[in-house]
């Protein structure tokens, strides 16, 4: 009996030849244990070799492989061709980003935004410390849901602030000023505030709290973003409220 | 051509973005829905403000409010401001990280509280307005 098969329905766009993009279907074996990366493997090493997309890991770790699959911003290898199989699965690349070709998009927005909020632990004592810095449970417990990052930007996909407003720091980079601020053993917490709490900071999302439906490694952005919000609004009051009390 | 040279295609945000998609469809419903929030404030406190008037200012503003197009209005913004109020709730325990006794209280526990603060408010108001002169 003959193999089934899956149509693979691949954005395509080839900044030498192609003034808009289309969609260029394929037809790969349908294997219930492949993800929708192993298809487009398939596609590029028996059917089409000039189709361009990342992926590194293939295990959910790197976050190289992130893709709008069917509408849905997905990791690549996680989304299994049995949840759309026998209908067309739709490959494009993440939605709010430019496209370099193909599947690839530019990342440059992302990481040009991402030091802005100093994503590391900041001490303001000189010098590095004589001992490792101890953390109770409760104390990693705090922040560690933040630091499962894996930087896929799925989370910018999903975002229709970051697409309509792309000046906004967005999910992912402001949960991981989060991670940082709520590390016992940071002091940048001052140093963070006005980026974070700045025009293109958190007061720019709407709580739409895609970003979280997304995330593959259950960071819960959209959570992180409105932490920060209710700390810098309780700082404000505590400004206004206490003055001499301000830090 | 300028075969070679880097040139992404920019996507550009599609007027119905929102369309479609049933999370992004509850996400603006809800944020048109805080029109009915702010339009329900303004009508309350414009009873506070001609009650200050004095009892005639007040009596024209009840008329005006107890008309059949008011009424309308009311059901409407009775329904928005439900939904409002709701989904506001439900999105409380991803805000609101409550930590008792070292441990981050439960979304549901979180949201009980909410639920059990506000029938307690809105207890408090329908005794205060209820319990006559």
């Amino acid at each position: 009996m003959a193999e089934p098969t899956i149509t693979l329905e691949v954005w395509r766009y080839r900044p030498e030849q192609d003034t808009t993009p289309h969609l260029q279907p394929y037809q790969v074996p349908y294997r219930p244990h492949w993800v929708v990366l192993d298809a487009q493997n398939y596609i590029k090493d028996h059917l089409d070799g000039s189709v361009a997309y990342r992926w590194s890991c293939r295990m959910g770790v790197c976050g190289s492989c992130g893709m709008t699959i069917n509408g849905v911003p997905r990791l690549s290898c996680a989304a299994f061709l049995k949840e759309y199989f026998p209908r067309p699965v739709r490959v494009e690349p993440l939605a709010t980003f430019p496209v370099e070709r193909d599947l690839i998009v530019d990342l440059t927005d992302f990481l040009e935004k991402l030091p802005a909020v100093r994503p590391w632990i900041v001490r303001h004592e000189a010098g590095p410390p004589d001992a490792e810095f101890r953390q109770t449970p409760e104390e990693l417990e705090a922040y560690r849901q933040f630091s499962m990052c894996i930087n896929c930007l799925l989370c910018y996909a999903a975002c229709p602030v970051y697409a309509l407003e792309p000046r906004f720091l967005g999910p992912a980079v402001l949960a991981l000023a989060a991670r940082y601020t709520l590390d016992s053993r940071d002091q940048g917490r001052a140093d963070r505030h006005p980026v974070v709490a700045g025009p293109d900071g958190v007061w720019d999302c709407t709580f739409v709290g895609e970003c979280t439906t997304v995330c593959p490694k259950d960071v819960d952005p959209a959570g992180a973003i409105q932490r920060l919000k209710l700390a810098s609004a309780l700082d404000w009051l505590r400004g206004v409220v206490l003055p001499w009390g301000r830090r | 051509m300028n075969a070679g040279t880097p040139r992404p295609y920019r996507r550009p945000p599609h007027f119905a973005w929102w369309w479609g998609h049933r999370a992004y469809t509850l996400f603006v419903a809800r944020e048109l829905t805080s029109i009915f929030v702010a339009a329900t404030a303004l009508v309350l406190l414009g009873f506070a403000w001609t009650a200050v008037q004095g009892p005639d200012a007040y009596a024209a503003y009840v008329a005006v409010m107890t008309r059949p197009a008011a009424a309308v209005f009311h059901a409407v913004a009775l329904v928005a401001v439900v939904y409002h109020a709701l989904t506001w709730w439900t999105l409380a325990p991803r805000a609101a990280a409550v930590r008792v006794d070292g441990r981050r209280l439960s979304p549901r526990a979180v949201l009980g509280g909410a639920y059990a603060a506000w029938a307690a408010a809105s207890a408090v108001v329908a005794w205060l307005v209820l319990r006559g002169p």
